[in-house]
């Protein structure tokens, strides 16, 4: 989908994929060598969860592939599968997305966190097929909860930092969305 | 003109869909491929970092220095209580200190009487961390040292005084350490002065774990964990730490490594495992596996 649709489309894949380095980056700063304590929460998937349900065209599904490959390419992940899962996750959003433009947040959050479980769910069960060992149930647990909870958080910061908030109706009718 | 536009839309939707089909297959056949043929796609990765971490190099480092300032800058609160604490270490120290010196000189005495040479294979190259794995369930570092520093996959990796990993994945550039908390890290070790033999095998916690020890009576919380050299995976008497009894009534090793600040690592140039060709050299008459032996661990060290 490469229709000319202004300087805002790129500015905002350019905003997305900036803050997907940085988080990539913080996650790389060699400071954590002890285990154990809180895990850090996946904060790109949040990021990307949050741009596809405002601004879907920020995030296409190609944007999307490349951040996910790099990052378990780089963080040293079985390559490939959770990108695949992700992608297909957000592609699922994307055509949830014109529902919650009119909802308060809880709904909104409720449906990421049902998307995230059953993609943590399915990338769980195919690495088990492939005789990939998984980390504790426990640790998987807690990175899902300290994920779920991080969720708010992005979301404020994508509406007060990055200034990416929902489609507003005559932006839809402008942009020619599915209403 | 309405019409037209909605089948265009329509034209591009389909499109996009197979481009997506096309994307998620080519990732899974990737996924596949890494299960299939782990040593090649690890490669690529290894290749891949290479390409990326050193450049990000300059921001990393000054910011990781920045946190640390930010951490030590927290415990000068209880900055009274660590001098007395050092002050008393110090006095044990220096007691130590004269027993080790004493020691020594009995120590080359007896050298000097048996002509003994030193082994000069133990000797290491220092690498700088530059990232540690960023995620919760893989405990990993990356350091700046790689194939042209002709580090070799396996090589045992120390922070100068304990075990803190061992090398899994080269680049030309970096090299990655898979640091002996992680749960697929698996290393034979001796506990002492028992001398009985168990594998460590990380778990993600602070403590690994010590499995398939023969005679659980003869170990005791505090004892010697050193590396064995079975299997040639390491060579023996590296120190690894020291037991602790779980709650749970399983020996766990507390690290004699300092984890909380893993700045620079020395990477120990261990001794070449021996590949083995030929079957028949294994069997073999005395004349065909006598020089096989000796050759490749001499040739390699100088």
């Amino acid at each position: 989908m490469a229709e000319p649709r202004g300087a805002t489309e790129w500015l905002g894949r350019a905003v997305y994929l900036g803050c997907a380095v940085v988080l990539l980056f913080l996650a790389l700063v060699p400071l954590r060598f002890t285990p154990g304590g809180i895990p850090r929460p996946d904060l790109t998937l949040c990021l990307t969860l949050a741009v596809v349900l405002r601004r879907p065209e920020f995030a296409p599904f190609w944007l999307i592939g490349l951040v996910f490959f790099i990052d378990d390419m780089l963080l040293d992940r079985p390559p490939g599968l959770w990108t695949a899962i992700v992608v297909l996750s957000c592609e699922y959003i994307r055509t949830q997305e014109y529902r919650f433009r009119d909802l308060v947040f809880p709904f909104e959050w409720a449906f990421v966190v049902l998307v995230m479980f059953l993609a943590l769910l399915v990338n769980r069960i195919l690495l088990t097929m492939a005789f990939v060992p998984v980390s504790g149930f426990g640790l998987a647990m807690l990175h899902f909860f300290v994920t779920v909870l991080a969720y708010p958080g992005t979301v404020l910061f994508c509406y007060a930092v990055l200034r990416i908030r929902k489609v507003t109706p005559e932006q839809a009718i402008r942009f020619g969305h599915r209403l | 003109m309405a019409r037209d536009r909605y089948a265009e839309q329509e034209y591009g939707r389909s499109i996009r869909r197979v481009l997506i089909g096309v994307l998620v297959v080519f990732l899974l056949l990737i996924f596949l491929l890494w299960r299939i043929d782990n040593p090649r796609v690890e490669q690529f990765r290894a290749s891949l970092v290479d390409k990326i971490i050193p450049r990000m190099d300059w921001a990393l480092v000054p910011v990781a220095k920045a946190a640390r300032m930010v951490q030590d800058f927290q415990s000068y609160a209880n900055i009274y209580e660590q001098n007395q604490e050092l002050r008393r270490d110090l006095q044990r120290l220096k007691g130590w200190r004269e027993a080790a010196n004493q020691l020594e000189q009995k120590n080359a005495k007896l050298l000097d009487l048996n002509k003994v040479r030193i082994d000069p294979k133990l000797t290491y190259i220092t690498g700088v961390v530059l990232t540690d794995s960023g995620s919760p369930f893989r405990q990993s570092a990356l350091i700046n040292v790689g194939q042209r520093d002709g580090i070799i996959e396996g090589w045992p990796t120390m922070d100068g005084l304990g075990l803190v990993g061992r090398i899994a994945g080269v680049g030309q550039r970096t090299s990655r350490v898979i640091l002996l908390t992680d749960s697929n890290s698996r290393i034979p070790v001796t506990i002492q002065p028992s001398g009985q033999k168990a594998i460590l095998s990380g778990t993600n916690g602070i403590y690994p774990e010590i499995d398939f020890v023969e005679n659980l009576q003869q170990i005791h919380p505090g004892d010697r964990v050193v590396s064995s050299g079975d299997g040639q995976v390491f060579p023996p008497g590296l120190l690894v730490g020291h037991l602790v009894l779980a709650p749970n009534g399983r020996y766990q090793v507390q690290l004699a490594a300092d984890y909380q600040a893993l700045e620079f690592l020395q990477v120990l140039r261990a001794v070449p495992v021996e590949k083995i060709g030929e079957t028949d050299v294994i069997i073999g008459t005395p004349q065909s596996r006598d020089p096989a032996p000796a050759q490749p661990a001499g040739g390699t060290d100088g």
